[in-house]
């Protein structure tokens, strides 16, 4: 894909909060109650970028976190972008996903919203999220279809609750999500921290694997399963040799060169999205880009909100 | 971003919304890149017609980009307005639901943000995407292609039915 010669991002993913109603013992971002800080963007920050990211021409925005729907400006924000004409993926993990706020949402380009569902039961579900209330979950999900918004559901696999995968796809299933997301656990945050004892085994992988290629067949048409790249690693790869176009904007305003890596390439409090995205593209630039015409792209990275699956 | 330029977006979009493209100021109705001026983005003076004491003098630069910006915009979002305010008529072609279509330098991108993949195109597909978003339908697809294309190598037609064919095998587009 030739993201050198595109005058702007193909898309944003924007964790706008650290802060969530969760502390999940697998989150990358390491988000929490406690976690918003001062140095997260301002109202008027937040609304500057988003007008930006219209003036743009982005087509696709993916509001993340933490838990996006706990920041202040999470409507605002998804109102100007969405009235702007761009279409919106919400990751949520629908604790407080309630009615209100998703009517509201569901007047806009909403392309999806995600529902983290790590298990079909609330003890392996509230294991790895403690305090978590899988009906809340459950309702979210709910909210959302019968709104008439596109639902996707993730599942994070860890030791605890990989014997849940089946479960949640067929939950996912019966919820009415079009897609289903997982991979394998990745090496980041508190999952790091606690990579011992959460991390399935190889074996139990190939399992978790051979499950995914099983319903991806049984659900041809009703489900996507959206597992590849599995891990991380291949993830990385991928975006290496084919970057992307998608901005990574974590909530103090500064920007990711890549959905998995730590390398800074911009900041938004201080530089517009135009600015970013050459410093991205100067980060980013592939010499080798492909002859113009009708070529199929890869798809953009994948948020990276606090759920540590690929 | 200039607040001349956010206050222009703004403007651009009520009027993709309501579907008035004339400005109506004290005066008679104007157009949007006319009515830029009003909200502090001057257009360009045209080679030779400077005004007295501004005569000759050259346009600063960034009111350039400033301008080309503005003309980015005006250009998209007049293609998407065509697109969502056209009254579907039997044969007529729109972008498939989830669609987003942006010029570009080379051409045009579209995204499906379904699936999120990106397509790109050259400038020959990206004029097939407008002629539909004007409303094009397969019938009369060429023959509007045609009105702004040059057929230099006699084949656009085939080239541009190819491509519908793509697009629509694709998902990208629906009757």
């Amino acid at each position: 894909m030739r993201i050198d010669s595109f005058r702007a991002p193909l898309a944003v993913a924007w964790q706008l909060t650290r802060r969530c109603d969760l502390a999940c013992v697998h989150c990358l971002t390491e988000s929490g109650p406690h976690c918003c800080g001062p140095e997260e963007l301002s109202k008027e920050d937040c609304l500057r970028i988003a007008r930006e990211c219209v003036a743009c021409g982005i087509p696709y925005v993916i509001l993340t976190g933490g838990e996006p729907a706990l920041s202040p400006h999470f409507l605002d924000l998804a109102e100007t972008l969405g009235r702007g004409g761009v279409w919106l993926k919400v990751e949520t993990n629908g604790q407080r996903f309630g009615p209100a706020a998703a009517e509201r949402l569901a007047k806009l380009p909403i392309r999806s919203v995600q529902v983290s569902i790590d298990g079909a039961a609330q003890g392996p579900y509230a294991r790895l999220r403690p305090g978590a209330d899988l009906q809340a979950a459950l309702d979210a999900c709910r909210t959302v279809r019968r709104l008439g918004m596109p639902l996707e559901v993730t599942f994070v696999p860890t030791a605890f609750n990989l014997g849940e995968a089946k479960a949640v796809i067929d939950l996912a299933v019966d919820l009415g999500a079009f897609r289903f997301n997982t991979g394998r656990l990745i090496r980041m945050g508190r999952a790091d921290r606690r990579w011992e004892g959460l991390s399935p085994s190889q074996d139990e992988y190939q399992i978790l694997y051979s499950i995914l290629l099983r319903k991806e067949a049984e659900l041809a048409g009703r489900m996507e399963l959206c597992f590849r790249p599995f891990s991380a690693e291949e993830q990385a790869l991928q975006e290496a040799c084919e970057p992307s176009g998608t901005l990574v904007v974590l909530p103090d305003g500064k920007v990711l060169a890549a959905a998995l890596s730590d390398q800074v390439c911009a900041d938004l409090r201080h530089e517009s999205l135009t600015e970013a995205w050459a410093a991205y593209r100067r980060v980013r630039r592939d010499p080798g880009s492909k002859k113009n015409g009708f070529a199929a792209g890869r798809k953009p990275a994948v948020a990276r909100s606090g759920d540590g699956a690929r | 971003m200039d607040e001349g330029l956010a206050g222009y977006g703004e403007l651009v979009r009520r009027a993709w919304r309501t579907g008035k493209f004339l400005v109506k100021g004290p005066g008679r109705p104007t157009s949007l890149l006319k009515a830029a001026g009003t909200l502090g983005l001057q257009p360009r003076p045209r080679a030779g017609r400077g005004a007295p004491g501004r005569g000759g003098e050259k346009v600063p630069e960034a009111r350039r980009s400033v301008r080309g910006e503005m003309e980015e915009i005006v250009k998209r979002e007049s293609a998407e307005a065509l697109g969502s305010l056209a009254v579907h008529q039997e044969g007529t072609m729109k972008l498939a639901p989830f669609v987003k279509f942006r010029e570009e330098k080379f051409g045009a991108v579209l995204f499906e943000t379904r699936s999120e993949k990106v397509f790109t195109l050259n400038k020959t597909g990206a004029a097939v995407v407008r002629a539909i978003l004007a409303g094009a339908g397969e019938a009369d697809l060429v023959a509007r292609l045609r009105e702004r294309c040059e057929d230099k190598t006699g084949k656009l037609e085939a080239e541009a039915l190819s491509f519908l064919k793509q697009l629509k095998k694709k998902g990208l587009v629906t009757e």
